[in-house]
């Protein structure tokens, strides 16, 4: 759409929507407002313009009207792990999926593939300070995968250990846009802090995502102290309840303890009762009556992922141990 | 003897002549003088004195002038020089008075000049932590708030430590009670802002100073037994600050440093890539407009490559404002010292050029800059959407994975 045409609907907007009420009110702050419109999802925002001090309404459609299932596996190889991604896009999806992010603490360069019409991208993620990276696949912004169809064979190579991370998946992008410098400061900070993070890069999800680095220099207790973060980060996400969070940290945290005395055979003690609680012995209530008041099948999807990672790690630093005690 | 009394009773009449003279003018000031002659009659008099009493005698006339409100001077006559006082009897009356110290011009060792009693006033802070940024008595960093006013500091948000003003003698002993005025003086040309004209002497571009009691653009107070503790409220203006301290009844001399350090920390100039982008908006008023962070300049940077990756025919990237050197306010426009160039004021948020003209990101490509900048770690929204000042705003470094 060129600029005299976009202009021209935001004029439109504005004389024929201001005033109107759409749906449950966000935020507002003197003549500003941020609404969601019940009917379509979108998001209307309406300020008094800082040129001309009228009202203007403007539509921001998120990229986030769809809804997807999201599949992680991964698999060691000899040299690395392999991740493998696929999606499938609800039949009921109102946008087309364009893209799919994902934060990861190492990528061997060169090793993402993806189905037909995607391409594959390696980004320095800036933020996180640690030289993690964000792995994206993205089609053509005027294709993307329509609804009720499935794309898999996103694959990306890392010597990193698996963990749980989030998974951006975006739908068609509506470039939000003010014919005028757009609301006052307040709406934008709402909108920064509020609205931005959960929709504009498009629709989290979970899953396994490689981010317990592994180098050279990686100890059993950076691997360890990995998984605590993994489940502090479950627990925030609220991919799982308290108490089992709580639980599995306490032996985590006496697994290391056990390590920093150098006593490797306990270590491996916990990281067993351990493997036993997550694998939901019959003695581990607790698990089950989580799993059984989490009707959410999110809640229990969640569950799975963290057994699965911690399952495969408990092994791998198990493997470690020994290989330490043989050695000695 | 006969001929000497006449002489002094001569003198005595003159004055009181004088005196009736300024009752008639400024009947206070004659009041003030009338009490001096009765406090100080040695010196009410127009008789040259020499000798050797030089200093206990000039303190003495100083005292009197203090106490008949006029300002002690040095006048020459002739061959002789002399310290008296000098007051203003009202319209453009004025009168010399008091006692003359002389000297002749061609003494071979004229009396030294008169040294004042040499009195310093030293502002710090109350605990004494150095400034980052060189001779300043401290720093001031915005909290979050700082980024979020829209009007500057109808509320200042931005807090001095606590600074006290203590007055000390030539032998470096603390003075006490000592009554003393502060007042706020911003140094122009600092922190980006140039060619501004006189800047409004306000709250909103002066920050204010504060007391447990008071708070104003600047305070009377007494230096008490342990100093006059105040605080600085910066504006939302960063740059220097000059916090001008004096005593009411002595002169002072104000120590070093007397500056104040506002703004944000650790912004640094993008430089410019050709090949990558170029910078556009500098102008006198702000010729580096595009200060940013060190995580905002790698992003810049990595947008602008992917950029070009992604549209090798388009033209580069156009970076326009992002930070001033420090940060704060940064007041485009023609309004000067205010709004409304929201957001910019902390390195983290830039301008992309995208209206039509040659050289900026066309409407095609829009969707693809936005989906670059979300890589790049930037949220982007699209501001003056179709007119010739259309352009990206990027939000950067804020994280949300």
């Amino acid at each position: 759409m060129n600029k005299f045409k976009l202009f021209s609907l935001l004029l439109c907007f504005n004389l024929c929507f201001s005033g109107i009420s759409y749906g449950e009110i966000l935020f507002t702050h003197e003549n500003d407002k941020v609404e969601i419109d019940d009917n379509t999802g979108d998001f209307i925002i309406t300020y008094t313009s800082s040129k001309n001090n009228a009202i203007n309404t403007v539509r921001w459609i998120p990229p986030t009207k769809f809804d997807v299932e999201f599949e992680s596996k991964f698999k060691q190889k000899k040299e690395y792990f392999e991740y493998k991604y696929s999606i499938k896009s609800d039949k009921a999806s109102l946008q087309n999926i364009t893209s799919i992010d994902i934060y990861v603490s190492q990528v061997i360069e060169g090793s993402l593939s993806q189905p037909d019409k995607w391409e594959s991208d390696v980004t320095l993620d800036v933020d996180s300070g640690n030289n993690s990276k964000l792995v994206s696949w993205e089609t053509d912004l005027k294709k993307g995968l329509e609804p009720g169809k499935k794309a898999d064979g996103f694959i990306l190579k890392s010597t990193a250990l698996p963990s749980i991370g989030s998974v951006r998946i975006q739908g068609k992008i509506h470039i939000l846009a003010y014919p005028d410098s757009g609301p006052n400061l307040e709406t934008k900070m709402y909108m920064l802090r509020n609205l931005f993070p959960s929709y504009m890069n498009g629709k989290r999800v979970f899953g396994i995502v490689p981010k317990i680095t592994v180098t050279e220099t990686t100890t059993i207790l950076d691997i360890l102290e990995g998984l605590l973060k993994t489940v502090e980060y479950s627990l925030k996400y609220k991919l799982i309840d308290t108490v089992v969070a709580e639980k599995i940290k306490e032996y985590l945290n006496l697994s290391i303890n056990a390590k920093k005395e150098g006593n490797n055979n306990l270590t491996i003690s916990y990281l067993k009762d351990l493997k036993e609680y997550i694998e939901g012995d019959d003695d581990h209530d607790e698990i089950k009556n989580t799993e059984h008041k989490n009707s959410n099948e999110d809640d229990k999807d969640g569950f799975k992922l963290i057994r699965k990672v911690l399952t495969f790690n408990i092994k791998y630093v198990k493997k470690l141990l020994k290989g330490e005690s043989e050695h000695d | 003897m006969f001929k000497n009394m006449s002489r002094r009773f001569s003198q005595k009449l003159l004055l009181v002549l004088f005196v009736w003279g300024c009752m008639l003018v400024n009947a206070q000031a004659a009041e003030r003088w009338w009490r001096a002659w009765a406090q100080y009659p040695k010196y009410m008099t127009s008789q040259w004195y020499t000798g050797t009493d030089y200093y206990g005698q000039t303190t003495a006339l100083k005292e009197l002038c203090d106490l008949i409100g006029a300002s002690i001077g040095f006048t020459s006559f002739g061959r002789r020089g002399g310290t008296r006082c000098r007051g203003n009897v009202g319209g453009n009356h004025s009168y010399d008075i008091g006692m003359r110290l002389s000297y002749t011009n061609n003494d071979p060792n004229p009396p030294p000049p008169e040294p004042e009693k040499k009195y310093t006033i030293k502002l710090s802070q109350v605990t004494a932590k150095p400034s980052k940024h060189g001779n300043y008595i401290t720093d001031i960093y915005p909290d979050k708030n700082f980024i979020n006013n829209s009007e500057p500091s109808a509320n200042p948000v931005i807090t001095s430590d606590a600074l006290v003003a203590i007055v000390y003698d030539e032998n470096g002993q603390k003075i006490n009670n000592v009554n003393i005025h502060v007042e706020i003086e911003p140094v122009e040309s600092t922190a980006g802002h140039f060619k501004h004209g006189v800047r409004p002497k306000k709250v909103s571009t002066y920050g204010q100073l504060v007391t447990t009691t008071s708070l104003d653009l600047q305070l009377e107070g007494n230096t008490g037994t342990e100093g006059f503790k105040f605080r600085y409220l910066a504006s939302e203006l960063s740059g220097d600050y000059n916090i001008k301290v004096t005593c009411k009844d002595k002169v002072c001399n104000q120590t070093q440093p007397s500056k104040v350090w506002v703004g944000v920390e650790n912004l640094i100039p993008l430089e410019e890539i050709p090949s990558l982008y170029e910078f556009v908006g500098d102008k006198p008023t702000h010729p580096d407009n595009h200060y940013v962070t060190e995580k905002t300049r790698v992003k810049m940077i990595i947008l602008a490559t992917k950029y070009k990756t992604k549209f090798p025919n388009n033209a580069v990237l156009h970076y326009n404002d992002s930070s001033l050197e420090r940060g704060g306010l940064f007041d485009v426009g023609k309004v000067k010292w205010k709004p409304p160039h929201e957001m910019h004021r902390v390195g983290t948020d830039v301008d992309v050029r995208a209206n039509e003209a040659f050289g900026n990101i066309p409407s095609k490509d829009d969707a693809d800059f936005r989906r670059l900048a979300k890589k790049s770690g930037c949220f982007a929204d699209l501001e003056d959407a179709g007119t010739i000042y259309e352009h990206f705003h990027l939000y950067c470094e804020r994280r949300f994975d």
